[in-house]
């Protein structure tokens, strides 16, 4: 596909959390260890007018809905800044420190003076209800493959709270993640690179903030949204990749879906159907002795029933806009995220539904024809304002402006999520006072600026004599900073150690009954000094590792005993070859043999020469 | 404001604050709109509000060009609501005095200020009109709550009354919450005979957030004011840190125990006399209050400002009581320690260790024959006073202090002001002291009103 024909854009903006003993804005700690609450607390959050006394989409779209939200808090790391119970206190200068680190390196200029902003956000994921974010960095750039990837801006927020639940009308949040700092990098628009590109900048950016050693590792501690449009038609924010990996295939995903609804778009245009005039009808009453479960329940809970009439639209809720999705299922997704269970029209198999004697009853109340579409949705109030969205919704693509954020699936597709926020949601934190940069912070910084990771790649190439491809593996990993310890501390092959963290770790992954968050630092730590200390063969790394996860407090060394799998000596393995080979055994038979008896214990090289010993 | 070298360079460029403009510097450019400088930080450095909504500093150097391409943003309207008027629903009176419920933050400039109307407070919280029809509004001043004096109390003692005596139901006063508790207090004595609900209520977060404690403590206002049978003044604030409902605190039993947090407003040494929610449900839990009645009340304003509270602690100087007696106060209020106390030596055995210049003894026996009322409280906020449990409370009940009973501190300061005003008499100014007047003292304390 040629991307730039179709006009694709693309804005990237990647999340990382850094590592700090404290969050941003206080001394609640950063480490995400507790796992029971030690407090619940509920809140609301309502609209605010902005200042031209308009409400934010999003927000009057929060309102709407109408949510309580309840906060999970957490043994020192939750505290009454978090729970807007208190004013920020100052800002971390350790996270500061990194985030203006990342920006050099991605060639920003920093600013002179930071200044906390609080942008605002009702989804209830900051008790507060905005986020505290400052600009560290701003018009940098990073070099992918000779091209000049815009850096626009770079900010150093809180990050939100991570959702814990939810249930009609409730969200459960966890307070601990809140105020975690974030380094949050925006590119700037990006034309011309295909969906394939713009996953591995994204991965190259992550690469840029890991390269500080500084960063949380870890599911969950880098993310990445993505806004994205062609041919200049509408944005979407698409949000929630769970893993890297799906960037390229989600982008192609929703190049596809927006054509398609562009091309629903066009046609109804040319048939001359620009707006959606009509407005829902209250039919509850003419309903009330429908056989339709669904229907039923929603009368039996005391719901009330409108139907829309979407003229001209016949079969286009029918029409497939991603393999297995419909337009019709789109508007239902709207109709979900304000909350009921979804829609039923007259594009679906009636008979299926037994509504057939229903579908009559309201083409005559709507005067609807067979061309025209019928829409029936059970709203729990008596007003029609999830009906309303749908129309609204409906309108939207008619004039091809909506804007819209959507969540990522775990298939790459994506699913209707909530109206884009507009401007205007942004104004300055007055609680934080303007912190001014001193000149010789930046300089130091600059000065001491990590090692690339291409740079970092070339060396491990070089001097560690790792492959291209276990070179790269381990520069992704998220234990790079321990396997550079270790090479640095321990005089171990360094592509042993590479590999017990990628491929041994990888295999290991695959076991469902082991529990490999039980792994520690200085689990690693001490297998290697063990295998530099020929306590063990590196043979042995596998099992001593899974024997950890089921007793992760035993100390290394004493599992390699319980496991026997402590290197047996010269003599021992002599020992053990005198008592196993026979004479005119043939050669490789005796080794196998020994073999058999010293596995994991001894290193087959040594076996072979000693069993050679013996036999001659 | 910015400093004056850059004052000069702007004005030289003919750039204002709010105006588009376009900052060189180094062969960079920035773009944005400049945005009028907080007091705080580095005077000397822009802020630019970018394209993308951020203020960031851009240092001043000098022949830095700065110049104007764009004309300014208009200064943040504050937002307005036209009130829906509802006959039918209780009639009620709306007066705002200023503090956090009553801030308005310009969101392009982050200036915060303390100017909201009433109309432009009640469009954070449109559900009032559902609830009450307001009849009336009234912005007597606006200022944070720790610059009222009994200036304002009066005053603002005189617009409720008058407002009461035209028809309304109830009042809602908008009050910034560091002395909320105060005010509560002096309008609890000044309005006499009182038989209608009067709200005092505030806001520990700022109204241009989300999570505006205000929006509740508003609207359980309402309900107050328009629905309930209490006729006194009370304090109506959050219950606990959720948005689940809030109390109805007698307006002379009732503090502020917190600094930040949304439930900071505690009842002392009773229950709070009502629990409300948003959705409208009052619930009982003090049985003692005054009924609503539409008997006409009277503004008796009368107030001696000539009093203070003084603090007694370990190795406090009692002078600070000679000290008043020398600028012609008319009464004191002794914040003891525990049941009442204030250093005196003679406790226990004698000893060197204490300085007998620190014995309150002489000072109170000395301000009381001059014919200056002390009142004595406690630091311990929680409990009664008591006169002759240890030696020491007997030698200042002998020495002529009036013990006050279970008044907070800050209401036996509102109160003698008050009575003071009334009359200079020390003997009737010590039974009125001890004397019930606005719910102030309890003959009883439930055994229940403790950190609730």
């Amino acid at each position: 596909m040629d991307y730039k024909k179709i006009g694709l854009k693309v804005g990237l903006e990647v999340h990382q959390q850094i590592e700090t003993k404290y969050k941003l804005f206080c001394k609640s700690s950063a480490e995400l260890k507790e796992k029971q609450p030690i407090l619940t607390l509920n809140r609301k959050q309502s609209p605010v007018a902005s200042e031209l006394g308009e409400i934010d989409i999003a927000t009057e779209y929060e309102a709407m809905r109408d949510r309580v939200f309840y906060y999970h808090a957490f043994k020192n790391e939750t505290c009454l800044v978090e729970t807007d119970c208190e004013p920020p206190h100052e800002m971390n200068l350790e996270a500061l420190q990194t985030a203006m680190q990342i920006a050099l390196m991605l060639n920003c200029e920093i600013p002179d003076e930071i200044h906390v902003m609080r942008k605002t956000i009702t989804d209830g994921s900051n008790p507060t209800a905005f986020q505290r974010t400052a600009i560290v960095g701003m018009n940098g750039s990073l070099n992918y493959k000779g091209r000049k990837v815009p850096i626009s801006y770079m900010s150093l927020e809180e990050d939100a709270s991570a959702i814990a639940g939810e249930e009609e009308g409730k969200v459960y949040y966890r307070l601990n993640r809140t105020g975690i700092p974030l380094v949050e990098i925006s590119t700037g628009i990006l034309e011309g690179f295909s969906p394939e590109e713009i996953q591995d900048i994204a991965f190259q950016i992550g690469m840029v903030c890991r390269s500080t050693g500084k960063v949380k590792r870890g599911i969950g501690t880098i993310r990445q949204d993505i806004n994205i449009s062609i041919g200049g038609g509408a944005r979407t924010e698409l949000k929630g990749f769970q893993e890297l990996g799906l960037i390229a295939k989600t982008i192609e995903n929703e190049i596809s879906r927006q054509s398609s609804i562009r091309s629903v778009r066009i046609e109804l245009n040319k048939k001359g159907l620009k707006e959606i005039k009509t407005k829902p009808v209250d039919v509850t009453e003419k309903l009330r002795n429908t056989q339709n479960l669904v229907l039923k329940t929603i009368l039996g809970g005391g719901g009330k029933i409108f139907a829309i009439l979407l003229p001209d639209m016949s079969g286009y809720l029918k029409k497939e806009i991603l393999p297995g999705k419909t337009f019709g299922r789109e508007l239902a997704d709207v109709a979900v995220a304000f909350g009921v269970k979804g829609i039923m029209h007259t594009d679906e198999d009636l008979n299926k539904t037994h509504l057939s004697s229903e579908i009559k009853i309201l083409r005559e109340v709507l005067k609807g024809g067979d061309e025209d579409v019928i829409v029936i949705i059970g709203e729990t109030g008596s007003q029609p304002k999830v009906s309303n969205q749908i129309i609204n919704r409906m309108n939207q693509i008619l004039a091809g402006i909506k804007q819209e954020v959507r969540g990522v699936q775990e298939d790459g597709t994506t699913k209707y999520n909530r109206p884009l926020s507009g401007a205007a949601r942004m104004y300055p934190e007055t609680d934080v006072i303007p912190l001014p940069v001193p000149k010789d912070m930046t300089s130091k910084i600059k000065k001491n600026l990590p090692e690339s990771w291409i740079e970092k790649l070339e060396k491990f190439k070089r001097n560690l004599k790792l492959s291209d491809d276990l070179a790269k593996q381990i520069i992704r990993s998220d234990y790079l900073q321990l396997f550079e310890k270790i090479i640095r501390s321990r005089k171990v092959e360094p592509s042993v150690v590479a590999n017990v963290f990628t491929s041994t770790l990888k295999d290991l992954q695959k076991r469902a009954d082991l529990n490999l968050d039980n792994l520690q630092d200085r689990h690693f730590e001490e297998i290697f000094e063990l295998v530099e200390k020929k306590k063990i063969i590196k043979e042995a790394i596998p099992e001593v590792l899974k024997e950890i996860t089921k007793s992760p407090n035993k100390k290394v060394s004493h599992v390699v005993v319980e496991l026997e799998m402590v290197l047996l000596s010269d003599t021992e393995i002599e020992k053990i070859a005198k008592q196993t080979v026979q004479k005119g055994m043939p050669h490789e038979k005796a080794v196998g043999l020994v073999m058999s008896k010293v596995r994991g214990k001894a290193d087959p090289k040594t076996v072979m020469k000693i069993v050679k010993k013996v036999m001659e | 404001m910015y400093s004056p070298e850059v004052e000069a360079a702007l004005k030289k460029n003919n750039v204002k604050a709010g105006d588009k403009v376009r900052v060189e510097r180094s062969g960079r450019t920035y773009e944005g709109y400049l945005i009028p400088r907080m007091e705080l930080g580095d005077l000397s450095t822009l802020v630019i509000k970018l394209s993308n909504g951020y203020n960031t500093g851009i240092k001043y150097e000098k022949g830095m060009r700065i110049k104007k391409i764009g004309p300014a943003i208009p200064f943040g309207k504050i937002p307005t609501r036209k009130i829906k008027r509802n006959e039918k629903l209780p009639h009620v009176s709306f007066v705002a005095t200023g503090g956090t419920i009553g801030t308005h933050v310009d969101y392009k400039t982050g200036g915060v200020f303390m100017t909201r109307t009433p109309e432009e407070i009640l469009v954070t919280v449109p559900e009032l009109e559902d609830i009450v029809e307001i009849k009336s509004m009234k912005r007597p001043f606006t200022i944070a709550s720790e610059d009222m004096t009994h200036r304002h109390w009066q005053e603002l003692a005189e617009i409720v009354a008058k407002e009461l005596n035209r028809g309304v139901r109830g009042a809602i006063v908008a009050h910034g919450t560091d002395t909320l508790h105060f005010t509560s207090a002096a309008l609890s004595f000044m309005l006499k005979n009182l038989q209608k609900p009067v709200a005092v209520v505030g806001a520990q977060r700022s109204p241009d957030r989300g999570s505006f404690d205000g929006r509740m403590n508003l609207i359980c206002s309402a309900h107050f004011a328009g629905r309930s049978d209490i006729g006194e003044v009370c304090v109506v604030m959050h219950g606990t840190t959720n948005d689940d409902f809030c109390f109805a605190h007698r307006g002379t039993k009732v503090r502020k125990m917190h600094t930040s947090r949304r439930d900071a407003f505690r009842s002392i040494n009773e229950l709070p006399i009502a629990k409300i929610w948003p959705n409208g449900k009052i619930e009982v839990v003090n049985e003692n209050y005054k009924k609503f009645s539409d008997k006409k009340v009277e503004a008796d304003t009368k107030f001696d400002p000539h009093v203070a509270i003084v603090k007694a602690y370990p190795g406090s100087n009692p002078e600070i009581i000679d000290w008043y007696i020398k600028k012609n106060y008319n009464g004191i209020v002794v914040e003891g320690t525990g049941l009442g106390h204030a250093p005196t030596g003679e406790s226990g055995e004698k000893t060197k260790l204490f300085d007998p210049k620190l014995s309150w003894i002489p000072h109170i026996k000395n301000a009381v024959s001059s014919g200056i009322p002390i009142i004595m409280t406690s630091q311990s906020l929680y409990g009664r006073v008591h006169p002759f449990v240890y030696r020491n409370l007997r030698l200042l009940y002998e020495a002529g202090a009036t013990f006050g009973e279970d008044m907070l501190p800050e209401v036996a300061y509102i109160k003698l002001g008050w009575v003071l005003g009334h009359t200079k008499n020390l003997e009737k100014v010590r039974e009125l002291m001890q004397t019930n007047i606005a719910g102030e003292i309890t003959k009883e304390t439930d055994p229940r009103a403790f950190l609730v």
